[in-house]
């Protein structure tokens, strides 16, 4: 437009006619000789036509809009056009909220819209399938560090099995010894998993080793029970070198965890200290209540 | 309408006392009606020019005459701007039918509005770019279609007076594209 004479208020009042005849004049003059002037006045034209279909004029605009805007030429049937355009993307709305169509679909232009969310979607599918694979075999193949070395076992016997990330899911933990719950980026940090054997299954001299780092604020131990004898109920107490009691479990059951069948109990960090041993004791309670003893677990914790 | 003859002689006069003077005026005004028509896109712009003509004549009344200061032009200019939307009306751009445009005949043709009909024809015939963007153009209410607006205006790389240019001129195809989709289907009722 020359020199932006012309515009948004101005074009409004020239097409509902509240202009004065000097500057309607000037108006028509520069819609005829100037082709952006006059498509800017059909494009405000085209917005008034689409405030009063939507009932968005106020009501002096709307007088105005049906005795004068009206009557000049070209405008009902530029609100007629209007009116089918608003139904044709009304219609648009109501297919789209009735869902998915396949025909819709393969309407769809242009055609590497199409390729496009295809791509994606089976982009998105192998991530899945990928996560999905390493998740089980997290789960089905934990990190094994051999009591005492670095070296992995090749039979569950004096080992302890640590996985400093997560716990094992397969099986669901009781809700006494469940360890609060952590966020993801502070169980990276603080929570400590391990697998403890019994003592008459750790070979020699050797000793458990407990890798917890300073900082750790939960340890999840699971205690392998390598016995025939089923009980409905195992009790278990935490203890020091000298034998002094520091937590007790009770209501225990045995699950079906990493190492076959085993107990799973949780305990704050700062219990245990670096260099020191300690060890569990679990007993099993038989129906009639009475308790024995059936495996101790020592171990030392290092960091 | 016709042109009386007492209409182009007072039209003649003034322009100029002179008459062959009046004559040269009058060829170089209608020329710069042609001039103005033909960038607006109309087809026979010299017929709309000859129209502004006639029309300028009928209206000149001795009253404008004697307060008339200054060019000419900008009277007939005026004048030309209703001509041109009359002829907007008529459906002025020059727009091809396309190949294999049909519009089927449909049994239910009495419930269907028509005009709706022509317009999703219409609306397939565009250019994918064209159809996007004038239905993201009117899609949604007030601060809605605003916002989408706004969205649509940085998507393209426009402000929204250039926005809203585009869309018109898309829309302008569109109804012309209507208009003769409509007569189309009205001969196809006929036959």
């Amino acid at each position: 437009m020359k020199d932006q004479p012309l515009d948004e208020a101005v074009a409004r009042r020239f097409l509902l006619g509240h202009l004065p005849p000097e500057e309607k004049a000037r108006i028509e003059e520069l819609a005829f000789t100037d082709v952006d002037a006059f498509a800017f006045l059909e494009s405000v034209e085209d917005d008034l036509i689409d405030e009063f279909i939507q009932g968005d004029l106020s009501a002096a605009e709307k007088r105005r809009f049906e005795s004068h805007f009206l009557s000049l030429p070209g405008r009902r049937n530029n609100l007629q056009i209007s009116r089918a355009l608003q139904q044709h993307l009304d219609r648009i709305k109501i297919h789209d909220r009735k869902g998915f169509s396949i025909r819709a679909w393969f309407n769809l232009k242009p055609w590497w819209v199409r390729l496009a969310i295809t791509a994606t979607a089976a982009l998105v599918l192998v991530i899945i399938a990928i996560w999905i694979y390493v998740r089980a075999r997290e789960v089905t193949h934990p990190v094994t560090l051999q009591a005492g070395s670095d070296k992995p076992a090749a039979k569950p016997s004096p080992e302890i099995k640590v996985s400093p990330l997560v716990e094992p899911t397969t099986a669901p933990v009781h809700a006494e010894n469940k360890p609060k719950a952590l966020t993801p980026e502070k169980q990276k940090k603080s929570a400590t998993y391990a697998l403890l054997s019994p003592s008459a299954a750790v070979r020699g001299d050797s000793v458990q080793h407990l890798p917890v780092p300073s900082g750790t604020s939960s340890v999840t131990v699971e205690l392998a029970l390598i016995t025939d004898r089923n009980f409905g109920k195992y009790e278990a107490v935490l203890e020091n070198e000298a034998g002094t009691p520091l937590k007790r479990w009770s209501n225990l059951k045995a699950e079906q965890l990493t190492s076959g069948k085993a107990l799973k109990i949780a305990f704050p960090g700062a219990l245990l200290k670096n260099e020191e041993f300690y060890r569990f004791i679990v007993s099993g309670v038989s129906a009639k209540g009475e308790t024995e003893v059936v495996a101790q677990y020592p171990f030392e914790v290092s960091k | 309408m016709q042109l009386s003859p007492e209409n182009f002689e007072r039209l003649l006069n003034w322009l100029h006392p002179n008459r062959e003077e009046a004559g040269q005026e009058y060829q170089r005004i209608r020329a710069l009606l042609i001039k103005n028509f033909q960038a607006h896109g109309c087809y026979l712009p010299d017929k709309l020019a000859d129209e502004t003509m006639d029309r300028v004549a009928q209206k000149l009344k001795e009253e404008t005459i004697e307060k008339w200061v200054g060019d000419k032009e900008p009277f007939f200019y005026r004048v030309a701007y209703y001509i041109l939307l009359e002829a907007r009306d008529r459906g002025f751009l020059e727009v091809q039918i396309p190949d294999g445009f049909e519009v089927q005949k449909s049994d239910e043709a009495e419930d269907v509005e028509p005009k709706l009909r022509c317009l999703e024809k219409c609306l397939q015939e565009l250019p994918d770019a064209k159809r996007e963007l004038i239905v993201k153009y009117y899609r949604g209410k007030r601060s809605v279609k605003i916002k989408n607006r706004e969205e649509l205006a940085s998507e393209l790389n426009l402000n929204l007076p250039g926005l809203r240019v585009r869309a018109l001129r898309i829309r302008r195809e569109l109804r012309t594209c209507i208009e003769r989709c409509l007569k189309i289907t009205a001969r196809s009722r006929k036959s």
